[in-house]
């Protein structure tokens, strides 16, 4: 190793055969629906719960006209009751303007003795928690979800827009560098993860809601199709981020094999606190577990990086040297770089540390 | 690990929310010395989700730096210092990786509990996430007031209304609701409430409150009478439920602080130590203002003979939070500062990537420069909240606009590793505009956070190491303002060189300057404004040090906004002229 010490890049990974196990938890406490060993599809249910609706707060104290710390002595119901719309919580006296009832269907969450409120929590939504990827369930965490897993490819995306879905992959341009054509997607693509090579415009956007496609995978987007982006009713993938960027070579060429199989993708992105990375998953049969390679990796000759910054964004190479010295680049700053070879047009570079990610 | 107080070495390790910092200060010739750095990617995020490996990764850079071993075969930091050489006497942690405080304000009325409430919040890294008020605008129903907090789910309710001996009912009634907002939310989830309102109700309070929500009652009003403001007692508090309550849970910190003499501590604290410590140097009225912009966060510290008024955006960052300032001001305002045209879509586009790849640095001049635009436009929107506070510290005097700073320090990657000392220094006069005659200096070395914590517990290290050019100077700083046509002489300055020489400027209004005034070389500044023009309190005869980029003349006129021309072509070229005025 240099004088430049080592450096842990961010990684990225494209591994077109490993081991996935995905947590798939529910927001509160529930219900687990499946068992350990059963297989599951995507739109399976693996687990419910209830979701809580809104609280009403009922001011008895205030309704009845008696003093806050007198208003417990007139409510008829205890906490964790249930209540209907127009039960009877609180009454004085025999005429309807002494009774206050329940405004909503739900239950007594909390009688606050000392403001003479009754909080009556709404009834709850029963919500769903899909499989989201098609494998086995290979444990169960009581009453909160499952972990299913599966063997197949795993291809981290750089941003997305919207959430999870699935379907059948379609790959509707010819090269990596190939942006979509809005033509290109037709009514065959109704139900589908549409996969182009560069980037889209909104032609293409207009047209793939008008097809009905699961999700769309790119290279890229322009920066002017953020908000047409976000208002998709289908989620939106980008390998290498905004602007104009040719999807990386080896992403294309995983997404283009196994042409017909089904993935699944989530185009949930954070960025902090606990970062979340778009994904696409595609589950292939396999006899035996592959585990995905460990992280830490410093960088090193012969590692395969991705640019991340600057007039090769997206390159994908190899490095080849790790210069001793701090290198002057473009903008004056001094800063460790490694010497990559890009290929192509773009031959040997130096790229700084900071700008590179490992790729594998 | 030794006594603090017997330390001689010292590591210092700052945990950002990006980079993780590790710097040695030590003796060198009998006198305390910045003497080595190393950064590496900080660990708090998945894969790793353990800020000590990144931590580990920055101490291996430094003993490759320094040729001096700090870690132990089983990854520990040596310490006491070893005979041979290794290891160190003390090692002091500061971070900002933490999640800020997610809080409501509750007050009475806008213009007071809730404006000192905002003061007080943005002393600590926090994020105010709705404002409840009981009177005037922002007014809510009992049960709306409640819901919001329930929606929210904020960690804490700042509650504050009522002078001493003030207001009483409304300051209860706002209490209940907050009261029965905290309650509806699940037990492990309710947010604390913290209570700087009229002192005379703090039983009562926590009798309304109860014993199933947790209450802290501060000692002392933020607003015990209607003119006076004391914002110290609530922001101890805010510093101390973020301590406990965020700091803490950073992955991997217990691991390094066992490592530490002395408490982990926020970066902001310790940040905010050094702008003080800066203050107590020199003129007792002039003060010193301190701006750092982080990769997360922003802060800015102005500081009078000790008394330190810090002020932390924890939503706008040079990484994180490009998208929220672009919502604040407007794309025209970052836009304004470029040489060159960009279009707002890929402005934008530029920030949500810096956001994907925080670690990334400026590949080329272009997109160094909307880095720059962008932090001063973050800075200019942190000054406007925190400048209102400065004036209640600053001795003022006659006619002058601003508290005036002797010393003005610039920190965080995006400043203080300009690639050329004129970028920082016009960085610093477009986003704080400030007037007078200052010293401007940069954090190159990024030794603000360690200085501040290796000063609780060794004072000595941090004067030091400051004294001994810890902070880079940029030189000194001239700027006039008034009333004056382009081209018109406004100031006649003489500048006699310590070994012989004298020179004589006529400064003319519009213009922007450096003259030569190298490091280490001293000079006398005298100083002939023509009438009606104000360069603050100064002496007859100013002596100035050189620095990296010299004495700096800058006679644009205040605000700078009012200077750019409105036709973009020319405003462009006005900025592509400043930055070749500042060698930028």
């Amino acid at each position: 190793m240099s004088e430049a010490g080592v450096y842990y890049p961010p990684e990225t990974r494209v591994l077109p055969l490993t081991t996935i196990r995905r947590e798939r938890m529910l927001p509160r406490p529930g219900k687990v629906l499946v068992n350990p060993g059963d297989r599951v599809q995507p739109a399976q249910p693996v687990a419910q719960t209830e979701v809580s609706g809104e609280v009403s707060v009922v001011n008895v104290a205030h309704l009845l006209r008696v003093a806050p710390a007198r208003a417990h002595k007139y409510i008829k119901v205890k906490e964790g009751a249930d209540v209907t719309m127009n039960t009877v919580i609180a009454s004085k006296g025999l005429t309807s303007a002494g009774r206050v009832k329940s405004p909503a269907n739900g239950f007594v969450y909390r009688i606050d003795k000392s403001t003479g409120r009754v909080l009556i929590k709404v009834i709850s939504r029963p919500t769903e928690l899909t499989a989201y990827l098609a494998g086995t369930v290979s444990h169960i965490i009581a009453g909160r979800g499952v972990v299913i897993e599966t063997t197949g490819a795993l291809i981290q995306a750089a941003l997305g827009f919207g959430g999870e879905s699935y379907g059948v992959r379609q790959v509707v341009s010819k090269q990596a560098a190939d942006p979509i054509k809005a033509r290109a997607i037709d009514v065959t693509m109704h139900g589908a993860i549409v996969v182009g090579g560069a980037w889209f415009d909104e032609t293409v956007l207009e047209q793939a809601i008008q097809m009905q496609v699961r999700g769309l995978i790119a290279g890229s987007l322009d920066g002017g199709l953020l908000e047409a982006a976000l208002d998709a009713p289908f989620p939106i993938l980008l390998t290498e981020g905004l602007g104009h960027i040719a999807m990386a070579a080896p992403i294309f060429k995983l997404l283009n094999s196994n042409a017909g199989r089904e993935v699944s993708i989530s185009a949930l992105t954070r960025t902090r606190w606990g970062v979340q990375r778009p994904e696409i998953l595609i589950p292939l049969p396999s006899d035996s577990k592959i585990e995905p390679p460990t992280y830490g990796r410093p960088l090193a000759v012969g590692v395969r990086v991705r640019v991340l910054r600057g007039p090769r964004q997206g390159a994908v190479g190899q490095v080849t040297a790790l210069p001793e010295l701090s290198q002057q680049i473009e903008t004056g700053a001094k800063v460790h770089c490694a010497e990559v070879d890009l290929g192509g047009d773009d031959g040997r570079a130096l790229v700084p540390f900071a700008n590179l990610e490992i790729f594998r | 690990m030794a006594e603090p107080t017997e330390a001689s070495s010292i590591l210092a390790i700052d945990i950002g929310s990006v980079n993780t910092q590790a710097v040695l200060i030590a003796p060198v010739e009998g006198s305390y010395r910045f003497v080595a750095r190393a950064q590496s990617p900080t660990t708090q995020e998945a894969p790793w989700a353990d800020v000590a490996i990144g931590v580990r990764h920055a101490i291996e850079q430094l003993q490759r730096v320094s040729t001096r071993p700090l870690l132990s075969d089983d990854g520990n930091v040596i310490s006491p210092e070893r005979d041979d050489g290794s290891g160190v006497d003390l090692c002091v942690i500061t971070s900002s990786a933490a999640q800020p405080l997610r809080l409501v304000l509750a007050g009475l009325v806008g213009e007071l509990s809730l404006d000192s409430l905002r003061r007080a919040a943005a002393g600590t890294y926090s994020a105010v996430e709705d404002v409840i008020s009981l009177l005037g605008t922002g007014r809510k129903s009992d049960e709306m007031r409640a819901k919001s907090i329930l929606a929210v789910q904020p960690d804490a309710v700042c509650v504050a209304g009522g002078t001493d001996g003030g207001s009483t009912t409304p300051v209860l009634n706002l209490v209940e609701s907050v009261a029965l907002g905290a309650s509806l939310i699940e037990p492990l989830a309710r947010p604390t409430i913290v209570y700087a309102g009229n002192s005379a109700l703090r039983a009562r309070v926590k009798e309304i409150v109860g014993n199933d929500i947790s209450l802290v009652a501060v000692e002392g009003n933020v607003r015990p009478a209607l003119g006076t403001e004391d914002l110290g007692p609530l922001q101890a508090e805010l510093d101390a439920l973020h301590a406990s309550t965020k700091l803490s849970k950073v992955n991997g910190l217990s691991t390094c602080a066992a490592w530490s003499g002395v408490p982990v501590i926020s970066t902001a604290r310790s940040f905010g130590s050094v702008v003080r410590y800066l203050s107590m140097i020199g003129d007792p009225r002039a003060g010193t203002l301190g701006v750092d912009v982080g990769a997360s966060n922003t802060m800015v510290g102005a500081a009078f003979n000790g008394k330190l008024q810090l002020t932390v955006r924890s939503d706008i960052g040079s990484a994180f939070g490009g998208s929220r300032l672009l919502s604040e001001v407007k794309i025209a305002d970052v836009v304004r500062w470029l040489p060159f045209q960009i279009h707002p879509t890929d402005l934008q586009a530029f920030v949500i990537d810096k956001e994907l790849r925080p670690l990334t640095i400026p590949a080329d001049g272009r997109e160094l420069l909307i880095e720059q635009a962008l932090a001063r436009e973050a800075i200019r929107s942190i000054v406007k909240l925190a400048q209102p506070s400065w004036r209640r510290l600053a001795p003022r005097g006659r006619g002058q606009a601003a508290p005036m700073f002797e010393r003005i320090v610039g920190a965080g990657a995006v400043i203080a590793k300009a690639t050329r000392p004129g970028q920082a220094a016009l960085l610093l006069l477009d986003a704080l505009e400030p007037i007078g005659v200052f010293e401007l200096l940069l954090d190159v070395y990024g030794l603000m956070p360690a200085l501040g914590a290796a000063a609780i517990a060794h004072p000595l290290s941090a004067v030091q190491a400051i004294e001994n050019k810890g902070l880079m100077s940029l030189g000194t700083a001239v700027v006039p303002t008034g009333t004056a046509r382009p081209g018109e002489v406004i100031l006649r300055l003489k500048m006699s060189y310590e070994g012989g020489g004298d020179l004589e400027v006529e400064v003319t209004a519009g213009t922007l300057e450096v003259l030569p005034l190298p490091p280490g070389q001293k000079a006398t500044l005298r100083l002939q404004p023509r009438r009606g023009i104000d360069i603050g309190r100064v002496r007859k005869s100013i002596p100035v040090e050189g620095g990296a980029l010299g004495l700096i003349v800058d006679a644009r006129g205040r605000p700078l906004a009012r200077q750019l021309p409105a036709d973009p072509e020319l405003r462009r070229d006005q900025i592509q002229q400043w930055l070749w005025d500042m060698g930028a």
